[in-house]
């Protein structure tokens, strides 16, 4: 290519470049957690009823990396809202969200007294197991799992202070049945680095069981994977997914419409329909073929134990419970 | 103005943006929780059992991969380098190609075929016969798809090897008596020895540094840089000074490599090059066995590219492969996902464009020496990202960039300013060889008719280096373009890039990844046409040369 060829790309590519800067400006960013299995069909919707916002989607893999983002950008927020993650992490950061009373909030299962936080989803982090591999009884309860004589395979979880559906487990299991069955579970486990490995490798069978979000385990169960999904009777964490409007993000109003949106009928509807997540709304029905909330016995956390208490219980873990098991 | 304020400039520039960030970790290493220097960070990553085995896991990882991958560049050099092998040009052009490939493509590729539910694995149970292994996934599947990442470099740096000199010492070592395997063990691969150190080093240093292909082939197999990447972006317990020990270790030993490289290659020996090496027929036999064995290898090296396209034309449901084919994946990059390909462009554009001024720049100064120091120091401050891996990078210069009064994290500018800095030294290095070969006296003739010092390098020396140039950019540009482990903890809105998008589609579990497929074969062809103007540039070149 001749110099001058170069320089004309060149140009051009700058060109391009102040193009988008300028665009980004004006566009209502969000932060999130969840895919654009999602995202897309939800915010497909939002965008047909606000044709005057522009709206830009940045996926994270893991709530961690989500809110250290938004801890590093903290007095020049480059985000307006997040989507996705536990209520205990959004509990955690109250200094990092906009306390705004949503109309929609009052519809909501799990209301933030001060509107920092807006519940979207409930989700339940329940057992798999992959039928092809598994072989012998299937567990019905966790405590099966910490037996002395558990002979079903390593169990995977993710490491909890990485993956906040690993730590919303392991709050439930101190919760319910306290570190004693987390020490005797400790052996069995296989722990993994973030989430999308924990599920994954039950999915492809590298493991025979673990936990994993009840949305993914229904969408793959229905994709063909064979897995069965167990409700363990002695127990289901869960969490309480939230959204949120950034502190001092720099499209308030419209970062409020678009959380608002979320928790809307029109958009639950669709996360219900098209990824299986219960919503968090009173009004909203189950997803097909997932159990009545009713017929499930979930795992209520301890406030305390749940936002404040979660560095001391990821260095219990860390420090305590799994040097102890290397020893 | 001084002859040397240009140069200086550069220097401190370069400094700013390599020394002072790199120091910054080396301090934070030292600190202890109150600020203090100190040796608890030491101490605390040392006493922690899951520092200590990702340190080693990391080690082993690195020497099992820059073993596998010599043991693999080694006989197709050789034979490429030596003998008629039929399609020999073609062979050489598909190790080019795969040398240019995002470091996570092998690992997500190699899953779906070999993994516990791998295609080939399914099929092979489903024929009735055993499987060899359950699954890939594992320190096995890590080494096994560093490897045939990797083959491919290293049998291009052994091919020149192989091809020097002229053979005369082979044919006296055959005159003398000595038995073709006697000579191949005594002459031809001790000969070789430097270019082997070479490239062992910088296959393990690839292994060493990755941090995408553990994360998605390992099975939990904890390594320091996916461990350095927790510390430093989990949202709970971030702990910076253990994060940068691990920083401090990785470069450390990623220098003793080097070490160990530039030893080996100080015990280069002269070849004679009187005439051009000739190559040597095969038997039958060895012809079918050695094309069976080229052609198996560049299997190897082109499945997950294979794999990659393949499945970008198909239908995923919830993240899992359907095996219906469709266009969606490509419609849906089109209609949803444009933007990073367009900012993953412009920004390694950038990137390229400064890099090739930088690079010719320093590959000047450093060759012609005016200034013996300068010259020194501005060398070893351009090799020194070399060693050090893209996760660690990162890192020094959020610590130092991170805050005011400069706060560049989050924009354009840290990323261009990160691409350069990895990618400097490989461009500097193409140029400064060509630029050695410009004689002196021509420059000094243009000087004494009356051209500026500058005029004489634009129009005397810059013309005879630009192959070398544009070699040099185009595979600046290739890395740039598949660049993740530092643009992953670096990049912010809306600065979003094709390789931070296939990463999260590839991390988030449920989500649809044949638009990350589609995006990849972008990717690929992105990096493939450059790559190909250049070779095809410079093999006219070669052929024009006498």
């Amino acid at each position: 290519m001749t110099s001058l060829g170069r320089l004309v790309l060149a140009l051009l590519a700058l060109a391009a470049c102040s193009e988008r800067a300028a665009r980004s400006e004006r566009a209502v960013v969000l932060y999130t957690v969840n895919g654009p299995e999602l995202t897309g069909p939800v915010l497909e919707r939002f965008r047909a009823e606000h044709p005057g916002v522009e709206l830009q989607v940045v996926s994270v893999p893991g709530t961690g990396e989500l809110f250290a983002r938004v801890a590093a950008e903290r007095g020049a927020p480059r985000a307006d809202v997040v989507w996705g993650g536990a209520r205990e992490a959004y509990a955690a950061h109250p200094e990092l969200l906009a306390a705004v009373a949503l109309p929609e909030d009052a519809s909501t299962v799990a209301i933030d007294p001060e509107h920092r936080w807006h519940a979207t989803d409930l989700l339940l982090q329940i057992l798999v197991v992959n039928t092809e591999r598994f072989e012998g009884q299937r567990p019905t309860t966790i405590a099966e799992l910490a037996a002395p004589g558990w002979s079903g395979g390593q169990v995977v979880l993710a490491q909890p202070g990485a993956s906040g559906t690993a730590f919303s487990v392991l709050a439930g299991l101190v919760t319910r049945h306290g570190w004693p069955l987390v020490e005797r579970l400790v052996p069995h486990l296989w722990l993994v680095d973030d989430s999308a490995s924990m599920f994954s490798l039950v999915r492809e069978g590298e493991a025979a069981v673990g936990f994993m979000n009840e949305d993914l385990a229904t969408q793959w169960a229905a994709a063909g994977v064979p897995l069965a999904l167990i409700y363990p009777r002695d127990g289901v964490p869960y969490q309480v997914g939230c959204a949120a409007v950034i502190a001092g993000a720099r499209h308030p109003a419209e970062g409020a419409a678009l959380a608002n949106f979320l928790l809307s009928a029109e958009a639950q509807a669709v996360q219900v329909r098209e990824v299986s997540r219960r919503s968090s709304r009173r009004d909203a029905p189950p997803p097909a073929g997932v159990p009545a909330l009713s017929d499930v016995d979930l795992i209520e956390l301890d406030p305390a134990l749940a936002s404040s208490g979660k560095a001391a219980l990821i260095s219990t873990f860390r420090d305590t419970v799994l040097r102890g098991a290397r020893r | 103005m001084s002859r040397r304020a240009l140069p200086l400039a550069v220097l401190a520039l370069l400094s700013l943006f390599i020394l002072v960030p790199q120091l910054r970790v080396l301090v934070a290493a030292f600190t202890g929780p109150a600020g203090d220097p100190s040796l608890a960070p030491w101490q605390e990553f040392f006493g922690d059992a899951r520092f200590r085995e990702a340190l080693l896991h990391s080690l082993w990882l690195a020497l099992a991969t820059g073993l596998g991958a010599t043991l693999v560049a080694v006989p197709t050099a050789y034979l490429l380098a030596r003998y008629e092998v039929p399609g020999r040009a073609w062979f050489l052009e598909l190790a080019t190609m795969t040398t240019a490939s995002p470091p996570f493509l092998g690992a997500y590729a190699w899953v779906l075929l070999l993994g516990a539910s791998g295609v080939v694995m399914r099929g092979l149970r489903a024929a009735g016969l055993g499987t060899p292994f359950r699954s890939i996934v594992g320190p096995g599947g890590i080494v096994w798809v560093g490897v045939w990442f990797t083959a491919a470099s290293v049998v291009l740096i052994l091919h020149d090897a192989f091809r020097a000199g002229d053979g005369s010492l082979e044919e006296a070592a055959a005159m003398a008596g000595a038995s073709r395997r006697r000579t191949l063990t005594s002459i031809t691969l001790p000969l070789a020895l430097p270019a082997i150190g070479t490239g062992f080093y910088l296959a393990a240093l690839q292994a060493f540094a990755d941090f995408g292909t553990p994360k998605l082939i390992g099975g939990g197999y904890t390594t320091l840089p996916v461990a350095l990447y927790y510390e430093f972006l989990s949202e709970v317990q971030r702990r910076p000074a253990m994060a940068a020990v691990a920083c401090v270790l990785m470069a450390a030993l990623s220098a003793a490599g080097l070490g160990f490289q530039r030893w080996l290659v100080s015990k280069t020996y002269p070849q004679p090059s009187t005439r051009q090496r000739v190559r040597l027929p095969l038997g039958p036999l060895a012809r079918r066995l050695g094309v069976g064995f080229l052609s198996l290898s560049a299997f190897l090296s082109l499945v997950p590219h294979a794999v990659v396209v393949l499945t970008s034309f198909m239908t995923w449901r919830a993240g899992v492969l359907q095996w219906t084919p469709t266009l969606e994946n490509y419609r849906r990059l089109w209609s949803e996902s444009w933007a990073p390909i367009g900012v993953s462009l412009v920004l390694s554009g950038i990137g390229t464009a400064i890099a090739v001024a930088l690079g010719a720049a320093a590959a000047y100064w450093i060759v012609r020496r005016r200034t013996p120091l300068l010259s020194a120091l501005l060398n070893n401050l351009i090799m020194l990202p070399s060693v050090i891996p893209g996760t660690v990078l990162a890192i020094g210069l959020l610590l130092t960039f991170g805050a005011p009064p400069w706060a560049l994290a989050g924009t354009a500018t840290i990323l261009v300013v990160a691409y350069v800095v990895r990618r400097l030294a490989y461009v500097t290095k193409a140029v400064e060889t060509a630029m050695a070969r410009v004689p002196v006296a021509q420059e000094e003739a243009a000087w004494a008719s009356g051209a500026t010092p500058p005029r004489a390098f634009f129009e005397i020396v810059l013309p005879q280096v630009r192959g070398a140039l544009g070699a040099g950019a185009a595979s600046g540009f290739l890395q740039m373009m598949t660049e993740v482990s530092a643009t992953v903890m670096l990049y912010a809105v809306p600065w979003v890039t094709m390789t931070v998008v296939i990463f999260t589609y590839a991390l988030q579990p449920g989500s649809p990844f044949g638009v990350a497929s589609a995006m990849t074969t972008v990717l690929l062809v992105c990096i493939w046409v450059p790559l190909r103007l250049v070779s095809r540039h410079t093999t006219a070149r070669e052929q024009r040369a006498p």
